[in-house]
């Protein structure tokens, strides 16, 4: 059986799939931002584009897993000290957090399908390409995104820093499936 | 929400911001980069005039740092092959001779268009004078991301006759984009 969350905080399943999904965005983030720029003969280029791929094809899957978790189970209390209003003022960023790397994930996949890239996780599995889809649609959103998912970390560091010193929660909450 | 009493209020405050922050999220691309999320279903005859091109220099080691500094950056948004009118710049293939502003598909700014009604002609001296101030030579075009001012005379006499040889008919480079 999956651990759930309750009153008093998340369950072992959440802190597991908050925590796989932190790490895994963050090495297809890093990779992302290593490729863009250099130059594309170079084969090195190829590699981590596909390394990006296999890891937003991961990325995704966890994030979908993590919002149907999320949707399965109620909200913890809010930890002592922090009214509720500012402790689901943070879940709402770390909400919107989620459904931007959802958005980034799908739109990621759509601008490989209109360059007419496979995604594939590690060659291991393909995805099945959804045609229809073309590079300025699909790059200019998943340019949204990517910004929106900046101010997003930003947002998340600036609200807990608040919350922190405000409340006296601690700085543990930043990490995943930590109350205080 | 049984374990928390987050009021509606508060709930759809902390919503608001977060989708005002994503629609502004939504124009940055635009305002940025100068990109368009759609294509364009302008038809126009890619139109030419017959010029006669300078020999290809030899490539020398100015032309290797160019190629991979603002040659680059060219290539970044411009494909070198054609088609691909959906990309963030058009495509450079067969470049030379070209009336501005005539792919069918690429979504054209106002001023580019009416630069190509004007008779703006790609020539080695106007796309000289176009990527030394893109800005200036056609005010208000969506091209004003990157380093897309070049202002050493020899750096952008590199990047024209880099054009000359990847953008010609029948090139294979830049196959790959």
């Amino acid at each position: 059986m999956l651990a759930e969350d309750n009153a008093a905080g998340y369950g072992t399943t959440t802190v597991v799939l908050s925590w796989l999904v932190l790490i895994s965005f963050i090495i297809t983030f890093v990779v992302s931002v290593s490729w863009p720029t250099m130059d594309v003969s170079d084969p090195i280029r190829s590699y981590r584009r596909l390394l990006h791929m296999s890891c937003g094809v991961i990325t995704a899957i966890l994030i979908v897993l993590r919002l149907i978790w999320w949707c399965k189970n109620p909200f913890p209390k809010a930890p002592q000290g922090m009214p509720d209003n500012a402790f689901g003022g943070s879940r709402i960023v770390v909400l919107f957090f989620y459904i931007d790397i959802l958005g980034l994930a799908v739109t990621g996949f759509m601008n490989s399908w209109a360059m007419g890239y496979e995604v594939s996780f590690l060659g291991l599995f393909t995805l099945p390409i959804i045609s229809g889809t073309t590079v300025s649609f699909a790059g200019y959103f998943h340019s949204v995104f990517l910004f929106f998912n900046n101010l997003m970390m930003l947002s998340f560091v600036l609200v807990n820093i608040y919350h922190s010193i405000r409340y006296k929660v601690g700085f543990r909450r930043w990490l995943p499936g930590k109350m205080a | 929400m049984k374990n928390l009493n987050y009021s509606h209020t508060a709930k759809s405050i902390h919503v608001g911001i977060y989708l005002a922050i994503l629609i502004g999220c939504c124009l940055t691309p635009y305002y940025w980069f100068g990109v368009v999320p759609i294509k364009s279903d302008r038809v126009v005859d890619t139109e030419y005039i017959d010029i006669l091109l300078s020999p290809i220099m030899p490539e020398d080691e100015l032309e290797r740092s160019v190629l991979m500094e603002e040659f680059r950056w060219c290539r970044y948004c411009h494909v070198m092959q054609p088609g691909h009118p959906d990309e963030p710049g058009p495509t450079l293939y067969n470049i030379f001779g070209r009336r501005a502003a005539t792919i069918s598909g690429f979504y054209y700014s106002d001023s580019f268009i009416e630069a190509g009604e004007n008779k703006l002609y790609w020539t080695e001296e106007t796309i000289d004078e176009f990527i030394t101030d893109p800005q200036k030579y056609i005010p208000n075009n969506r091209m004003f991301h990157g380093p897309v001012f070049i202002s050493d005379p020899e750096r952008r006499k590199r990047v024209i006759n880099l054009l000359k040889k990847w953008t010609a008919v029948g090139s294979t480079y830049g196959t790959e984009h």
